[in-house]
C-alpha cells in the first residue's frame, strides 16, 4: 500500500468515488480511496437509487438537476462502456392531503422557475400515466419526465473504472482505524493494513461518517437510521416511473429487470448501525403498498435487506472542512439521497479541495449551521 | 430446542432419518425397479413432475415443493433421473432372485465407463465401499444426464449413490476431449441464468466474494435466493484463492426464507390487529 497521498478518501461508496473522480479529473495525481469491506458494500448497493429534480426547496432542486444532468451524459464524461442502466421514466409523486397539495403547486412553479420541466397532474391524469394506482387515494400528483432511477451496482463500477484510470488507487477490504492528526495539524490515516500520510482526508464513510469524525476528534452532527427496502419477483413491464408519495410513505418503482423494489420510511426504526430485517417492514410495505396499487397484492417478496440513512437534523447533507482540523472535509449527512447526489457531491467537495468556486453556492450547507441555530428549512420532499 | 445442525444441514449428506417417506414398503419392493429421490433443498425446480408420464411423483402446490414418489405408480422407467438437474435420483431395482439387485447412478462426467468393467461403487460421503460390475451405460445428451447401472448386493442397495473408474482404466490424459464437452457454458444461477463463465470472468476480474459476484452478476438474487449457485460460486472462489471451501464467508443471506405475496403479509397484520 502507497505511504503518502494528496487526498486520502475514507469510504467506497458512490460519494468517495465520486468526490475521487472529479478530484482526479481537475488534475490531482494522488488519490486514495479506502474502502473496510468491497466498493459500494454500504448504502449505496442497499439504496433505491432514485434520480428527481422535483424538490421543494430551490437548493436541492439546483443539487439534483446538477446529478441528473451528469448521470444523463455519464457514458461521455465516464469514457468508458457500462452501461448505468438511467432509466428515465420520470418520477410520479402522489399527494396525499389537502395540504400537500397545496405545497405541490408551489413546488412545480419553484422548480419551472429553475428550469425543471415538471408539471401538476389530476388524479385522472396520473392515473393515465401508472393504471395500477387506486388514484381514490390520492388528491393530485406531480410528474416530470426527466426523472428516473439507475442501477447502482454498475454506477459503482462505472466511477470506479473512470476513476482508475485517471490513476485513482482504490484499497478494498482495507479499514481505517485511526485518522493521524498532531495538535490541530492533520496527518493521514491509519488503516489495518498501513499508514498513508495525507494532508487532506474526506469522510465520505456515509452511515459510518460518525465514527470516523469521532476517530479524528472533531464534531458532526449526524446520526444513522435503519432503513428497509423489499423487492419482488420480476414480471413484464408494466411500470414505467418511479411513483414516490411523501404523506403516502412509499417510493415504489420497476427496474429494467422487472422486480419491483420499495421503501418507506418510519420512525421508529433503530438509530444505530444495524443492518438486520424486520418483519414489520415487510407488514407495513405490503399494507402500503396494496392499498395504493392493490394488483400488486400477488407478487410475491423474494428479498428484503436494510440500509443505513446518515442523518442530520435538518436532513440536508453537510459539506464542509471540519473547523477544528483543516484539511479533514466532511461529504455526509445525506439523509437518505446520498446516492442521487454524488455527481454535485463529487463537484462540491473537489472545488473547496482546490480552493475553487463551486457551480452552486452550498455555503449553508456548513457544519456549524447546527451550532449556530441556522438550521435550513426543512425540505418537505422527503421518504 | 435441539439447536444442532443436522448431518444434511451441515455435510449435505442424507441420513436415515432424512429418507424416512422417500423408500418403498416391502410389496412395492418386490414388484419392479423404483426411483428414490434424494431432494432436500426447496428450490424452484420441477423437470421431475413434469416429466413423469405415470403421475408417480406427488404434484406440486408450490414449484418449490419436495418431489415425494407415489411407489404404486412408479415404474423405474428413470425419465426422472434423466432429467434431474441435481442427480438426485437414482432407480434401485431389488425384484429379481438372489442376492445381487442393480442401481441405476446418474453420471456426469467423462469418459463413461464401460460395460462389464469394475468400477468402484461410493457411498453419499464419497467413501469407496466396494468394487461393482457395470451391467448398463445409457449415454447422456440433449439435456439428459447419462446413467450407469451397477450390480450391488440387495443390503447395499440404499448405500451405494456415486462411482469411480479405477485410475488404470482410464486410458490416457486427453481422453475428454472439446468435442465432448458442450457447447454452452453451464448455468450456475437458473434464476437469472448467469452461467459459469460469467462467473469465471468475475472472478479473473478481482471480485472476491459471493456478495460482490451478485452485485455485478444478480446471481442468487432470484426466487431461490442462491440455494442453487452459492455452492458453485464458493467453490470457484476457493479454487481461485487456493484454500479450502470452509474458509470462504457464505454471504448474506436475506430474508424471506420462501417467496411470499404481498396481500399475504398485508393481511397477516390484519389479522394480528383483530387478535390483539
Amino acid at each position: 500500500m502507497q505511504k503518502t497521498a494528496d487526498v486520502a478518501i475514507v469510504g467506497g461508496g458512490i460519494s468517495g468515488l465520486s468526490i475521487a473522480f472529479q478530484l482526479a479529473q481537475a488534475g490531482v495525481k494522488n488519490i486514495a480511496i479506502i474502502e473496510k469491506n468491497f466498493l459500494g458494500s454500504g448504502a449505496t448497493g442497499r439504496c433505491g437509487a432514485g434520480i428527481r429534480m422535483q424538490w421543494g426547496t430551490e437548493l436541492n432542486c439546483l443539487l439534483s438537476k446538477y446529478s441528473c444532468e451528469f448521470y444523463e451524459q455519464a457514458h461521455e464524461i465516464f469514457h468508458n462502456d457500462i452501461d448505468i442502466e438511467f432509466e428515465q421514466g420520470g418520477y410520479l409523486i402522489g399527494a396525499g392531503t389537502d395540504e400537500e397539495l397545496e405545497q405541490f403547486k408551489r413546488n412545480v412553479k419553484l422548480q419551472n422557475k429553475l428550469g425543471i420541466e415538471s408539471v401538476f397532474l389530476s388524479p385522472e391524469e396520473a392515473g393515465e400515466i401508472l393504471p395500477h394506482l387506486d388514484i381514490t387515494q390520492i388528491k393530485g400528483a406531480t410528474f416530470c419526465h426527466r426523472d428516473g432511477h439507475l442501477n447502482p451496482f454498475r454506477t459503482v463500477e462505472a466511477y470506479a473504472e473512470a476513476a482508475k484510470s485517471l490513476g485513482v488507487s482504490i484499497y478494498e477490504y482495507t479499514e481505517v482505524r485511526e485518522i493521524l492528526r498532531d495538535g490541530n495539524t492533520l496527518k493521514g490515516v491509519r488503516t489495518n493494513k498501513g499508514d498513508i500520510k495525507a494532508p487532506i482526508v474526506v469522510n465520505a464513510a456515509g452511515g459510518y461518517s460518525g465514527l470516523i469524525a469521532g476517530m479524528a476528534a472533531v464534531d458532526l452532527p449526524v446520526y444513522s437510521q435503519r432503513h428497509q427496502i423489499m423487492v419482488t419477483e420480476p414480471v413484464e413491464a408494466m411500470q414505467e416511473p418511479m411513483f414516490m408519495g411523501f404523506s403516502l410513505n412509499i417510493y415504489i418503482q420497476q427496474v429494467p429487470h422487472g422486480s419491483f423494489i420499495m421503501g418507506r420510511s418510519d420512525d421508529s426504526e433503530p438509530k444505530d448501525l444495524r443492518l438486520t430485517s424486520s418483519w414489520h417492514f415487510l407488514e407495513e410495505m405490503s399494507k402500503t403498498c396494496t392499498t395504493l396499487m392493490p394488483r400488486l397484492g400477488r407478487l410475491k417478496i423474494i428479498r428484503q435487506w436494510a440500509g443505513l440513512y446518515n442523518m442530520t437534523a435538518d436532513a440536508q447533507p453537510i459539506y464542509d472542512e471540519a473547523p477544528e482540523l483543516p484539511g479533514f472535509y466532511h461529504a455526509a449527512g445525506f439523509s437518505g439521497h446520498g446516492f442521487m447526489l454524488a455527481p454535485v457531491t463529487g463537484h462540491v467537495i473537489a472545488k473547496r479541495i482546490l480552493g475553487e468556486e463551486p457551480d452552486i453556492d452550498v455555503s449553508c450547507l456548513n457544519v456549524s449551521r447546527f451550532k449556530d441555530g441556522g438550521l435550513l428549512p426543512t425540505e418537505s420532499s422527503v421518504v | 430446542m435441539n439447536t444442532e445442525l443436522s448431518l444434511l444441514r451441515r455435510e449435505g449428506l442424507a441420513s436415515a432419518d432424512d429418507l424416512r417417506g422417500r423408500l418403498p414398503g416391502e410389496e412395492d419392493r418386490k414388484r419392479g425397479p423404483y426411483a428414490v429421490i434424494e431432494c432436500f433443498e426447496k428450490i424452484p425446480c420441477n423437470p421431475c413432475v413434469v416429466s413423469c408420464r405415470f403421475n408417480a411423483i406427488l404434484p406440486f402446490e408450490d414449484i418449490n415443493d419436495l418431489p415425494y414418489v407415489d411407489f404404486s405408480a412408479c415404474t423405474g422407467c428413470a425419465v426422472c433421473a434423466r432429467v434431474c438437474p441435481g442427480l438426485a435420483i437414482f432407480i434401485v431395482d431389488e425384484s429379481m432372485e438372489g442376492e445381487m439387485g442393480t442401481i441405476m447412478l446418474p453420471y456426469e462426467y467423462l469418459p463413461l465407463p464401460e460395460k462389464d468393467r469394475q468400477v468402484l461403487a461410493r457411498g453419499r460421503d464419497g467413501k469407496v465401499l466396494f468394487p461393482a460390475r457395470v451391467v448398463r451405460v445409457m449415454k447422456g445428451g440433449k439435456g439428459k444426464t447419462a446413467l450407469v447401472t451397477l450390480e450391488v448386493p440387495k443390503e447395499y442397495l440404499q448405500e451405494v449413490r456415486s462411482f469411480s473408474i479405477p485410475e488404470e482404466q482410464v486410458s490416457a490424459p486427453g481422453v475428454c476431449t472439446a468435442a465432448d464437452l458442450p457447447e454452452e457454458s453451464p448455468i450456475v444461477c437458473r434464476c437469472e441464468g448467469v452461467d459459469l463463465e460469467e462467473i469465471r470472468d468475475l472472478i479473473a476480474r478481482g471480485y472476491k466474494t459471493v456478495d460482490e459476484i451478485k452485485h455485478r452478476s444478480r446471481a442468487g438474487m432470484g426466487p431461490c435466493q442462491g440455494r442453487s449457485c452459492r455452492q458453485v460460486i464458493l467453490s470457484e472462489l476457493a479454487r481461485d484463492a487456493g484454500v479450502s471451501l470452509e474458509e470462504f464467508e457464505a454471504g448474506s443471506f436475506r430474508p424471506p426464507t420462501t417467496p411470499v405475496s404481498i396481500d399475504v403479509l398485508a393481511k397477516g397484520s390484519e389479522e394480528d390487529a383483530e387478535n390483539s
